[in-house]
């Protein structure tokens, strides 16, 4: 399997690239245009801010691409950061590449940011949380949460003070508010999970997303 | 609601840890991947590793060891002791740190930490800060404890927040290394002063230090000598603290 992982410039993959490594994934790094190659999924990690990125995007040529790859259908896992980036436009007017109708506004709470360990109240659907200890578990750090317009795309949330979604599911969009990267067992297969969907997109997954 | 993060500190001197523990199933003690790797599967939550770098081959023999510990960890990892430039903050992330830790170097040089929070985000820098009661205030100090600074507690983590700072990692000179407990009036009065996560540091030397900080809010304790000196695990730490009712990542 081809894998991308989009560098957004400021160098800081180490923690996801050694969790794909874990998984026997050698994926290529993407930071410019130039880099450019065919690839049967994306992951956007999740660091950095909204406004930057976006911008960083536009102006080394990558985001038609991914423009290109989320029109084909081209299956991509958003961490953090990069899932709040599916959406139209944060709270401090910050924008994002508009994939996904919402908002992305800060939590209300007394201590930000989100910061550790927190477990994910899962919906019924089966995402991607299959063989994962409950309840789901995962490390979160972050300020801002993600306001979809369409609540049914949500595949778990998580409290901290407020109630936030922890997961979305939008084929070919999938996102993330924690990091799996940084979440253990747990996360580790989290991503296995994601990865073999894309392997088999005739199975399971692959059936309800038809549906 | 998120759960308390317990955070062993490792300490690093030329490539070995040094305040070491004896575990009798690590071969090798004073290998700081080893006893990192330790920590992560006994349950840690994340770690801090503190890397007295003193001179360059200090630095390429830390970034090396570094980049062998992210391999095999999976959770997150805080790399400090003596960042003094944003070069090395570069090669540090780059080598596997999810976030820098700075000390000395910021209070000396408060543009740093905008410099990093900045290209790197907030939640990639964690202000260390050492304070100690003078009689009617905190006093900021520097260079592990031994400089008095000019900066009261209150006015330097309000100006760190300010700064970019997306995280304290607090240590109590008066109580570090007394094994007596966490300075909670020190913490208290830093939670009055900001808004960001801020990590209780020294003091802790039983289970029951730990509980009365989380039972008073904080979110994240740092282990250091009830590691070391009581030779316990961080899964024994953690299983207590389950059975007392509080909602640690336990069992695994």
């Amino acid at each position: 399997m081809e894998l991308a992982v989009i560098d957004y410039g400021n160098g800081n993959l180490g923690s996801l690239l050694a969790a794909l490594r874990r998984l026997r994934q050698e994926p290529v790094v993407i930071s410019g245009a130039a880099g450019i190659q065919k690839v049967d999924a994306v992951i956007f990690p999740g660091v950095g801010s909204l406004e930057d990125v976006v911008s960083r995007l536009r102006q080394n040529g990558v985001l038609p691409w991914l423009n290109d790859l989320h029109a084909a259908g081209t299956p991509i896992l958003g961490i953090c950061l990069g899932m709040q980036l599916f959406f139209e436009q944060g709270e401090e007017g910050g924008e994002g590449l508009g994939w996904l109708a919402g908002t992305v506004p800060e939590i209300h709470a007394p201590v930000l940011p989100h910061i550790g360990w927190n477990s994910v109240d899962t919906t019924s659907e089966p995402f991607l949380w299959q063989q994962i200890k409950n309840p789901p578990t995962f490390y979160f750090v972050h300020t801002y949460r993600i306001r979809p317009a369409d609540p049914a795309i949500i595949r778990g949330r998580t409290e901290y003070y407020e109630s936030f979604p922890a997961a979305i599911e939008a084929p070919p969009l999938y996102g993330v508010q924690f990091h799996p990267e940084l979440s253990g067992p747990s996360g580790a297969q989290f991503l296995q999970n994601f990865l073999e969907m894309v392997e088999k997109p005739h199975g399971n997954l692959a059936s309800r997303r038809l549906a | 609601m998120v759960k308390p993060r317990i955070i062993p500190c490792l300490d690093v001197k030329h490539g070995r840890v040094v305040k070491g523990v004896h575990f009798n199933d690590l071969q090798d003690a004073g290998d700081p991947v080893a006893l990192a790797v330790k920590y992560c599967e006994d349950g840690a939550d994340e770690l801090v590793w503190l890397d007295i770098t003193a001179t360059i081959e200090d630095e390429e023999l830390g970034l090396e060891l570094l980049r062998r510990a992210r391999e095999a960890l999976t959770i997150p990892l805080t790399v400090g002791g003596g960042i003094r430039s944003i070069r090395h903050v570069e090669e540090l992330l780059g080598h596997g740190a999810d976030k820098v830790s700075i000390n000395t170097y910021g209070l000396d040089h408060p543009e740093i930490l905008s410099q990093v929070s900045r290209r790197w985000g907030a939640q990639c820098l964690v202000a260390a800060v050492d304070a100690k009661w003078e009689g009617d205030h905190y006093q900021v100090y520097s260079h592990g404890g031994r400089t008095r600074t000019a900066r009261e507690l209150g006015e330097w983590l309000t100006l760190a927040e300010d700064l970019g700072a997306g995280e304290f990692l607090l240590t109590s000179i008066d109580c570090d290394g007394t094994q007596l407990g966490y300075d909670l009036p020190m913490l208290r009065y830093a939670r009055s002063r900001v808004t960001r996560p801020v990590i209780a540091s020294g003091g802790a030397g039983q289970i029951s230090h730990l509980s009365s900080a989380i039972r008073e809010g904080q979110q994240a304790v740092l282990l250091a000598s009830l590691l070391h000196q009581n030779q316990m695990t961080v899964g024994q730490i953690k299983s207590s603290l389950a059975e007392e009712g509080i909602d640690v990542r336990w069992p695994l």
